[in-house]
């Protein structure tokens, strides 16, 4: 059972106090093992394990810890979740990763996005090259320049493919309909 | 906050609830968290200090306000009327606010076998592609928590799904805001997620959704691949649909997954490749600015020591206006303030020549009516400029350079208070 501290005089909150299973399960929505792995981004108040306290403090500090562990769950690990936050990128990729089905990362989500915007936009079934270019993912060859990655594009694509989230029908791709963080965000 | 400072444990209260959702916790902050500035020192209630929580980047929040030193005795917490604090146990349910909480005795808790939560997610959402079936792996395990069963992350999903606009909402709803969203994306390589709240969409995830066919710019290696590589790249990719809609066994699409697992943080590639646009655009702004700088040179050169030193007033201002002038020294007066005009002219036909072209460079990035406007009369107005400097017209100069700036200050103020105000 979670407490909460507040000031007697005021009545206003100092923080409130969660055991790691409700706040796995009930406020981030993930499982407590994770929860118990990710100690950087999401340290326990106090304890250790499944015996931890979470403190949260502020409406804000709860946000910001569910973006944490919506990202965290998309397989990404702190330390890329810590640079995304640091890039200033959290909420964008907190609310893909919030759609994010299982079995793909975020990354894969965002291309599917692009590819159903391009289907849904412009009739065009967008192919692996194109989709690397509009996705920019990048690599550098050989020689240090920066190269479309479509190694990398073709393989998200054969596993949204595999997963059966995109299909070709007709020569165009069959989908499932744009991400929900996409939709309306754009007028 | 000073006499915050001598708080001591009996000046808190410790509350336990039954939280169902995290929507229960914006409840009570909504109910009771302090105002900016008012808030009151954290304090230990437990023998362990507590560890305070990182922050990164623009969302970090300052972490400093928590107090140090006082630590509470747990003992004084174990029940009901033991000193000055008390514990108190409240259910909070969905439908009600934290005002109308219904305070429990110590040690009563909920009924067994009553469901802690998500109640609404009992029923399955709309029939999804199995992973096991396109996979050939097994399915998930159910996942426990303690006793009781909790919606798998795939139940979530169905009925995220569920709720999700359909493929025809979101055409419908994505055809309105088509011209916006394309200008805005082709601005968000040079833009990037630091300049802006960050925001969800596909503008802050970083693509390029702009239309298939490029601009004039864009054609001039600025802004993309020209028409005609999009053309070629169209027809790579159409000969390898096959091999990208060929069917995977289970193990591919496990090692595929585990490879796209691994993949470097996409906010690494973006920076990459916006590194690289960057660079180019940034390289031909120089190049621009460059060639500029050597006309302006050699137009100032014949300018300053032919042209100039010849302007005379014209006649109708050649006289005084009044009586009781000096003719001499008002004609002396009019030529100084012309030459003074000649030598400054050419600085401002320079400086709206460079904003000109570095607005039409934007162009690369997205078609936007002011980057145009402004890019082509700053311009036109530097080369009508230069042409009156140069045939000694220097108050037909000056009054062209005016009606520029004032059309170019009311165009921007008034783009910013659309961009600010809508």
């Amino acid at each position: 059972m979670a407490r909460f501290l507040r000031h007697a005089k005021t009545g206003k909150l100092v923080r409130i106090e969660i055991p790691a299973r409700e706040m796995a399960e009930k406020i981030l929505g993930v499982d407590v093992d994770d929860l118990t792995r990710w100690t950087t981004l999401i340290p326990p108040a106090r304890g250790e394990g499944k015996e931890a306290i979470y403190a949260v403090r502020t409406r804000d500090e709860l946000a910001r810890l569910r973006k944490r562990a919506a990202l965290l769950r998309t397989n990404m690990n702190e330390r890329a979740v810590a640079a995304v936050e640091e890039a200033g990128l959290l909420d964008a990729y907190a609310a893909l990763a919030e759609d994010c089905p299982p079995g793909i990362t975020a990354h894969v989500w965002r291309s599917y996005g692009l590819i159903v915007l391009m289907q849904v936009r412009y009739g065009k079934k967008i192919g692996a090259e194109e989709l690397a270019r509009r996705a920019n993912l990048v690599k550098l060859d050989e020689d240090g320049k920066t190269v479309p990655d479509v190694e990398t594009a073709a393989k998200h694509i054969r596993l949204l493919v595999a997963l059966g989230y995109l299909a070709d029908e007709d020569g165009r791709w069959k989908h499932q309909g744009l991400p929900k963080s996409w939709v309306g965000s754009e007028g | 906050m000073s006499e915050d400072a001598d708080l001591t444990a009996a000046d808190y209260i410790i509350e336990s609830i039954e939280i169902e959702d995290s929507e229960d916790l914006n409840e009570i902050f909504s109910a009771l968290a302090p105002k900016e500035g008012q808030e009151p020192p954290d304090i230990e209630i437990d023998e362990e200090p507590l560890r305070p929580a990182p922050s990164f980047g623009p969302l970090a929040e300052p972490d400093a306000k928590r107090a140090e030193g006082s630590v509470f005795d747990p003992d004084r917490f174990q029940g009901e009327g033991e000193g000055p604090v008390s514990v108190e146990q409240i259910e909070l349910h969905d439908s009600e606010g934290p005002g109308t909480r219904e305070a429990k005795k110590p040690g009563e808790a909920k009924p067994a076998g009553e469901k802690a939560s998500f109640p609404d997610l009992e029923s399955k959402g709309p029939e999804l592609p199995h992973f096991e079936e396109a996979t050939g792996a097994e399915a998930p395990p159910p996942r426990l928590s303690g006793e009781e069963e909790r919606p798998s992350i795939r139940e979530l999903w169905a009925k995220r799904q569920a709720q999700a606009p359909t493929l025809g909402d979101a055409e419908e709803e994505d055809a309105g805001g088509l011209f916006k969203s394309w200008l805005r994306s082709r601005l968000e390589l040079l833009r990037g997620g630091d300049e802006e709240e960050p925001e969800a969409g596909p503008r802050a995830s970083g693509v390029d959704a702009s239309p298939p066919r490029r601009g004039l710019l864009a054609r001039l290696g600025l802004g993309g691949p020209t028409e005609r590589e999009e053309e070629e790249i169209a027809r790579r990719d159409r000969s390898g649909f096959a091999e990208l809609l060929r069917p995977l066994s289970g193990s591919e699409v496990r090692r595929l997954q585990a490879e796209l697992a691994a993949e470097e943080p996409i906010f690494v590639q973006l920076e990459r490749a916006r590194d690289a646009a960057v660079r180019r655009q940034t390289l031909a702004f120089y190049v621009g600015l460059a060639l500029l700088v050597a006309f302006f040179a050699v137009f100032q050169t014949s300018y300053l020591t032919t042209v100039l030193p010849q302007v005379e007033a014209p006649q109708a201002i050649s006289t005084p206006p009044v009586q009781g002038i000096d003719p001499e020294s008002w004609r002396e007066g009019i030529g100084a303030l012309l030459f003074a005009l000649g030598l400054l002219l050419p600085f401002l036909a320079l400086f709206a020549a460079v904003e000109g072209v570095w607005r039409l460079l934007q162009l690369a990035d997205g078609i936007r009516g002011s980057d145009i406007f402004l890019g082509s009369a700053g311009l036109i107005s530097a080369i009508v400029v230069l042409l009156s400097l140069a045939g000694a017209r220097v108050i037909f100069a000056a009054a062209w350079m005016l009606g520029f700036w004032v059309v170019r200050s009311l165009y921007v103020g008034w783009e910013e208070r659309r961009r600010d105000y809508g």
